[in-house]
């Protein structure tokens, strides 16, 4: 953490790219993962999004305040960067994105249903989702994240999982 | 579907991303920041610092200490109040330009 705080503080302070770079090294696989989970598995889509959270992030570091915890901040970036993506072309991820994340190491057929099922979420629903039960967040720092209240996040996820459990139901799941 | 189900099949799926020259292509990819308060701030308070070390232990330490390297160079016989002004100088200069060329790259 105090190594963290040091790196932040380099790349605020001094314009540190290379402190920044190790951040960049700490953080791109959550913000990657959550990318390619939000955009319904495009790993492409989903690596240029995060390229443009760091971006943002590294032009905006000058405005970070201790207060928060920089991985929040981060999620925070992402999470606009993905809204604000998705106002512009007002997304429809199609099946051809589900079927690209099943691809990724593990369970293909889980993560083909997961990708299908995320789909069928709404953006917000999606990303509280994926905030709760991939990134272990709380419904406090993922209210701090999506800029709303706490029991907003709490109904974005109670629809969540009842869409998901419903989606996963008719496919097979019990 | 339960909630331990639903964070089971979560887990499941919760995968590292592996870097693949990534960070290093975003490193590369950093634009200027225009904004170089941070860069200002630094220097003003490097100045504050050397100002405060004088204001506290008075200029005849550091002279003593700038005398002894300079005088280690032959040929050299500077006063030393000459010697404190042109370092001093030197040392907020050097701050200063440093703080610049790093906002600058």
């Amino acid at each position: 953490m105090r190594n963290e705080f040091l790196l932040v503080s380099r790349a605020a302070l001094a314009g540190d790219s290379q402190a920044f770079g190790r951040l960049v090294e700490r953080y791109q696989s959550p913000v990657r993962r959550m990318m390619l989970n939000l955009t319904g598995g495009d790993r492409q889509l989903s690596d240029d999004l995060a390229q443009e959270t760091f971006i943002r992030a590294w032009l905006k570091i000058g405005s970070f305040r201790a207060a928060a915890k920089f991985s929040t901040w981060l999620y925070r970036i992402a999470y606009n960067t993905f809204c604000d993506h998705a106002r512009s072309r007002r997304m429809s991820v199609g099946i051809e994105a589900a079927e690209s994340m099943a691809g990724r190491d593990g369970d293909e057929d889980a993560g083909m249903d997961l990708a299908r099922a995320l789909t069928m979420l709404r953006e917000e629903e999606r990303a509280a989702m994926q905030f709760f039960y991939m990134e272990d967040l709380t419904v406090e720092k993922i209210s701090t994240i999506m800029n709303c209240p706490a029991g907003t996040v709490k109904s974005h996820l109670a629809r969540g999982r009842e869409k998901l459990s419903h989606y996963l139901k008719d496919t097979g799941y019990e | 579907m339960n909630d331990v189900q639903i964070k089971g099949l979560f887990r499941s799926q919760k995968t590292e991303v592996a870097d693949n020259g990534f960070s290093r292509r975003i490193v590369a990819r950093l634009p200027r920041r225009g904004n170089m308060m941070p860069q200002v701030i630094v220097a003003l308070f490097s100045l504050a610092g050397v100002a405060a070390i004088v204001a506290i232990t008075g200029v005849k330490p550091l002279e003593e200490l700038w005398k002894g390297v300079l005088l280690s160079f032959p040929g050299v016989s500077l006063t030393g109040t000459m010697m404190s002004t042109y370092l001093f100088t030197v040392a907020a200069v050097t701050i200063i330009g440093l703080s610049i060329r790093k906002a600058a790259a």
